[in-house]
């Protein structure tokens, strides 16, 4: 994904987009635009449209339907991981990050190919692997009761916190490589221009590093949030019993009970939300930035 | 750009200008390249210093040493007698105007200028009042809600100005400031940048490859070579008395001619050319007290370089007897190889009867016989503008 952007032209920005819809890279997007229009939004929209009419659909958006309590639970379920699974990565990611842009080349290289090859394995790979490693004849199980930390071992995985470790190592690899690419860009200049004009390491930090890498942070935030509230294989293979996606109750619906007219109410939301932050964050930070073209973000 | 001429208003507390102090300061990078060479240099207060040199020189790594931005290898380094070198970046109060001018590209000029002054816990107050006041000073007064992204270039250049000298420091480091603006900004931006050293009264450092930028600005001028000074002082020294015959070609348009020392007398060092038909020429005895002795040594039968700048070469026409000049003045028969015209000057290039190719300016104010290519000329200069140096 990001070696793509390197060598792409930079995306159009949606808000100078008209000038841009008449260059001949125009024709890249078009292509893609015409791809989401054709599988995603007729398919949608279509969906919606047929099921329209349909009384289950009503009283789900009523939210008057047997299965109530289980669907809002749900949706503030996934909202709720969604936001902590953002906030975990961002910290870890841009700590991870800041050592990334601050070491030395070879050792960015290791470190580097450590976030990279497992962002590269299949997730469902990853997360069988965490079962393995947190599973009560685990590594991690085996190791505390060798040092003596733990006497029996503990139940670590099928846990909301297991749940947790498995997105964040999932999905950190966004953040890390967003802010990389934000911190990347600052000029070396500007750090040392801050520290002769007076300002400590920490100065430094908050009043030009931090918000010159904002639009990687912005960036690694919103592809985080807006794959957990989609997550299914994670929460489903290590979650807790109590942490039910939206995503599985769409999937219950439709395999189980056949209830087409739920689901799309349950994933509605999902897509509202989507459309909302993107628009958000291209109105205030450019989507082109979303794609790493650039972090150290002129205004105006 | 605004055509108001920049009044320097002396800054309150301007005595403030202080002394930089090099004591055998040595930098090598990787352990190997050596980016300064056991330097030792001193600077007055209030001085406009330029180091000058090539790329790879040293001058910009010595820069980087006063700032902070480097540690040296060896030696210390004093501002205004106070050693700096364990000192860290944030705490020396060194002003610095970067070459890209690395201004904060999310903040506005306002907060990029008041940067230096709110890490000082200075008050609201203190700072907007002194914000507008440098704001002032670099006559960019109303800019203060821009980002610099939306001013010129040069606007960014004296809002990077500003910013340096907004804590008043009493050293500021100029890294090439002027190196991006193009050349008629440039000239402007030399005179502003003249006027408001003198007005500030700051010792500044100032590193460029420019010779005539280092001219025109400078108090001093060291010129620098293989992380070497090879020669300090006055525009003027460096210009007309240049040390060797690589200061000599660095520092614009030198004439070397290969001589052999004939005799020597208190007054005059009688030469002849290298090449024959061998002419008699004449140099003043180095100057005793000049920034440089290397030509002291220099003995019977030696060979060495004289050197003329073009500007003090005369050209009338003829090939007189090569002797004709007298005691006054060094003649060369020559023949015209071409001519220049630059609007402000003729310049000739001239082969010697020796077979050595020199440049001849005239200034096309005066009056002077202009000639063409193929015509029998003599070259004549004053022999007090003639400068000795080892070959």
């Amino acid at each position: 994904m990001q070696a793509t952007a390197a060598t792409a032209p930079p995306a159009p920005r949606l808000s100078a987009g008209l000038r841009s819809l008449t260059s001949r890279y125009a024709i890249l997007a078009w292509t893609g635009a015409l791809w989401l229009l054709v599988w995603f939004v007729v398919p949608v929209v279509w969906m919606i449209w047929e099921l329209i009419g349909n009384q289950e659909f009503q009283d789900t958006l009523s939210f008057t339907g047997a299965e109530r309590t289980v669907n809002l639970r749900a949706l503030r379920n996934t909202f709720e991981t969604s936001a902590i699974t953002t906030i975990l990565c961002l910290i870890g990611g841009y700590i991870v990050a800041y050592f990334l842009v601050n070491v030395g080349p070879r050792t960015r290289i290791i470190l580097m190919a450590l976030v990279l090859i497992p962002y590269w394995v299949s997730i469902i790979i990853r997360t069988y692997g965490l079962i393995v490693a947190l599973g009560r004849k685990g590594i991690v199980n085996e190791a505390l009761i060798d040092l003596g930390l733990i006497s029996e071992p503990l139940r670590m995985v099928f846990t909301t916190n297991a749940m947790y470790l498995g997105l964040v190592q999932v999905l950190l690899p966004y953040v890390v490589l967003t802010v990389y690419t934000s911190l990347e860009a600052i000029d070396k200049n500007l750090l040392t221009a801050a520290r002769s004009l007076g300002a400590g390491s920490w100065g430094v930090f908050r009043r030009v590093t931090l918000p010159l890498s904002l639009p990687g942070v912005y960036a690694g935030g919103i592809i985080v949030f807006i794959i957990t509230l989609g997550a299914y294989v994670t929460p489903a293979l290590i979650g807790g019993p109590g942490d039910i996606m939206i995503a599985q109750l769409v999937w219950i619906n439709v395999t189980e009970f056949g209830a087409f007219g739920t689901a799309i109410v349950l994933i509605l939301p999902l897509i509202v939300i989507t459309m909302v932050l993107f628009v958000v964050f291209n109105r205030f930070v450019g989507v082109d930035k979303m794609l790493g073209a650039g972090g150290a973000g002129e205004r105006g | 750009m605004n055509a108001r001429p920049l009044t320097p208003a002396e800054e309150p507390g301007s005595d403030r200008g202080q002394d930089v102090v090099f004591r055998n300061v040595t930098k090598r990078f990787g352990g190997e390249v050596v980016a300064v060479d056991a330097m030792s240099l001193v600077i007055a207060p209030g001085e406009f210093f330029t180091l000058l040199g090539p790329s790879g020189s040293g001058k910009s790594t010595l820069l980087n040493l006063v700032l902070g931005a480097l540690q040296p290898d060896e030696g210390e380094i004093l501002v205004g007698g106070r050693p700096i070198v364990s000192v860290p970046m944030d705490k020396r109060n060194i002003g610095m105007v970067f070459q890209n001018y690395a201004l904060f590209p999310h903040m506005t000029v306002f907060k990029n200028i008041a940067f230096p002054l709110s890490m000082r816990k200075m008050s609201k107050d203190e700072i907007a009042e002194r914000v507008a006041e440098v704001l002032e000073l670099v006559q960019l007064s109303g800019f203060e809600e821009r980002y610099p992204s939306q001013v010129s270039g040069g606007q960014q250049q004296r809002i990077a100005t500003a910013r340096a000298i907004a804590a008043k420091p009493p050293l500021i480091l100029m890294d090439e400031p002027l190196g991006a603006l193009d050349v008629k900004l440039r000239i402007e931006m030399q005179e502003q940048l003249r006027l408001l050293h003198r007005s500030l009264n700051v010792t500044v450092m100032y590193v460029t490859h420019d010779q005539d930028e280092a001219m025109t600005l400078s108090d001093r001028i060291a010129v620098m070579r293989d992380g070497r000074i090879e020669q300090i002082g006055t525009p003027r020294e460096v210009y007309e008395q240049p040390a060797n015959t690589w200061v000599a070609s660095f520092l614009g348009d030198a004439n070397l001619i290969g001589c052999r020392v004939v005799g020597q007398s208190s007054d005059r060092t009688v030469l002849a050319t290298r090449g024959e038909p061998h002419v008699r020429l004449l140099a003043p005895p180095d100057h005793p007290d000049g920034p440089a002795g290397d030509a002291d040594a220099v003995g019977p039968d030696e060979s060495v370089f004289l050197m003329v700048r073009p500007q003090r070469i005369d050209l009338v026409s003829g090939s007189d007897s090569p002797d004709a000049g007298g005691d006054t003045h060094n003649s060369l028969p020559a023949t015209v190889e071409a001519a220049y015209f630059s609007g402000t000057e003729l310049r000739y290039l001239i082969i010697t009867d020796q077979g050595e190719s020199l440049h001849a300016i005239s200034s096309i104010e005066e009056e002077h016989e202009e000639f063409g290519t193929g015509d029998r000329v003599t070259a004549r200069w004053p022999v007090e503008f003639g400068r000795l140096l080892p070959s």
